[in-house]
Order: structure tokens, then C-alpha cells, then sequence
């Protein structure tokens, strides 16, 4: 099915790792390899935005541009480290509104 | 229901990893002994073999070692770039292309892989060859998740349906026929013995 261009999407993720992690560290480290696998024009169109007042027990909220849905979740997954600990990022769902996620976590 | 096709390393805690990243079973390409989750035992070859397994891959870049292997019928898989002729002949041997993630998360030329990686899946959709998305996880922490895995197959060239059935379809036919051949069923590539009317 077409998307239509710049609508958003908002990726729930969770980060495994023997560590708890503080929202800047991980914004960071994804946004960082974000930058490196879609490059600095691909990473501007794919408006990653994170959104703080989900952050909690290693899980958080992306905003994205939908269509860039999947190549986000490559990048989420080719993130290898955070602060040199070891870390899976896995993206639980997709959501198409906020009122969606805050009814459902 | 999914399925993480090439997995080196196998525990207790990679089990329960496996399950919370979405999967139902795995193929271990090494040793590993457990009951209650599903395994297969997997091997990867370097050249053209005898040798039998669950599931037999070639690991070879050399496209006359491809082609005798697939002409032969002898392997499952191959995991490894491969270009036209030897694709539409896996293709007709029902022989998968197998992908896995690792040669794009622990690679020095990333640019590169993904290139390499979208030709070969791009060929194997024209050909209609099966495809395998695998993590190919060396220890636990280089597992990926099924949606991960599914987003990478979208990347690569399939659409959401197509990257879905790279992570059961033809992971399942194996697991049918390994059945089979348990049950003593099984006699070669196509020919199966049927109970029943």
C-alpha cells in the first residue's frame, strides 16, 4: 500500500543490554549510526526525533518518517555498542499516532 | 512463526535471547543439544562434498564451485553472492540463497555488502529462487530481532510479505523434510513415499 510522504511513524524499542541506559547515551549512539548507514541527507529526510517522555527501563520512542520505517530499523539493528557495552536493539512495534502508543504502554 | 537459519553459538541464554527476539526455532551451526525449542543442525561447506546434514550450506565465493554444487544437487544453500546463471539454476534445484546479517553488521565496507547483497536478492526475485534472511549471530549479542531482520529484507529489495517469508517459508520445507527422512519417508529431491489413499 502507498504512504504518503512525510506522514509519521513512531517506532517502540527496547534496548537488551546488561546495563540501564540514560536517554542521551542512547539517542546518541542511534542517531550516530543512523547518520552512518542513511548518510547526512538520508538522515534529514528520515526525521528521527526522539521522544524523552517515553524513555524508561531501556525502552523508548522514535518518531520517523514513514517511509523510511524500515531503513531506520537497519540502522537500529547495525548499532552494535552503546558506551562500549554490548547492546541489541530490537523495535517491538510500529505505531501510527501517539494517542495509540500512550493507550497501549 | 520465524526462524533464525544460521546461529554459531548455542546456550541456555541464547535460547531464551531467540525467543524474546521473536523466533520459534533456530538452525545451530555448531554444537548444540536441547529439547522443547525447535533445532536444526546446519553445516557449512567450502567446496563441493558428499557430506549430508539438516542443512548443508556452501560457503564459497568461486562461481565453478557454485555451479558444480548446485548441478550436483548437494547442498540447501548457498551463502554467498551469486550471479545469473548459477541463480536460475537454484532456482530450478530449489536451492536457497541465504543472507545473512552478519556479513553486513561486521563488515569493513558496508557499502559495498548492501550492493553485492541487493544484486543477488534482486536475481533471486526475478528467478523466483527461495531466500533465507539469517542473523548468522557468532556469539548472543550479534542476534537481531525478527522485525529487525524483516526490515532488513525490505531494504534489500522485498516487499513486507516477501522479507516475512524469507524467515519461514523455506525454513519450513526443510523442517518437513528432515521429518521425512526421520520417519524414513523420504527418498530424494521430489520423491516421497505417501501413506493413505
Amino acid at each position: 500500500m502507498a504512504v504518503k510522504p512525510n506522514r509519521k511513524r513512531y517506532i517502540l524499542f527496547e534496548i537488551i543490554s546488561n546495563k540501564a541506559f540514560e536517554i542521551n547515551m542512547a539517542e546518541r549512539a542511534i542517531l550516530d549510526s543512523s547518520l552512518k548507514f542513511l548518510g547526512e541527507f538520508g538522515a534529514s529526510e528520515a526525521k528521527i526525533t526522539f521522544l524523552p517522555e517515553f524513555w524508561g527501563e531501556n525502552k523508548g520512542v522514535l518518531s520517523v518518517n514513514a517511509i523510511y520505517v524500515p531503513k531506520v530499523k537497519l540502522a537500529l539493528a547495525l548499532t552494535k555498542k552503546i558506551s562500549g557495552h554490548d547492546v541489541i536493539i530490537r523495535s517491538i512495534k510500529v505505531f501510527g499516532t501517539i494517542r495509540k502508543i500512550k493507550s497501549e504502554h | 512463526m520465524f526462524y533464525d537459519f544460521w546461529v554459531e553459538n548455542y546456550n541456555e541464554e541464547t535460547k531464551k535471547l531467540l525467543k524474546k527476539l521473536g523466533f520459534s526455532g533456530a538452525c545451530v551451526f555448531g554444537e548444540a543439544e536441547d529439547k522443547g525449542f525447535i533445532l536444526i543442525k546446519g553445516k557449512s561447506i567450502k567446496s563441493k562434498t558428499n557430506e549430508t546434514a539438516e542443512f548443508l550450506v556452501l560457503e564459497n565465493r568461486d562461481e565453478k564451485i557454485q555451479r558444480a554444487a548446485i548441478k550436483n544437487n548437494s547442498v540447501d544453500g548457498i551463502r554467498s553472492f551469486v550471479n545469473y546463471p548459477a541463480i536460475k539454476e537454484m532456482a530450478e534445484r530449489k536451492i536457497a540463497l541465504v543472507i545473512c546479517f552478519n556479513d553486513l553488521l561486521n563488515s569493513s565496507d558496508t557499502k559495498k555488502i548492501l550492493y553485492l547483497m541487493k544484486k543477488s536478492v534482486t536475481l533471486a526475485k526475478k528467478y523466483k529462487t527461495p531466500i533465507v534472511i539469517a542473523s548468522g549471530a557468532k556469539n548472543n549479542w550479534e542476534l537481531r530481532s525478527a522485525s529487525e531482520l524483516i526490515g532488513f529484507g525490505e531494504v534489500l529489495g522485498l516487499n513486507a510479505e516477501e522479507a516475512k517469508k524469507a524467515l519461514n517459508w523455506f525454513q519450513e520445507k526443510i523442517m518437513e523434510r528432515n521429518k521425512l527422512k526421520s520417519e524414513g519417508k523420504y527418498i530424494g529431491p521430489g520423491v516421497i513415499i505417501k501413506h493413505g489413499s
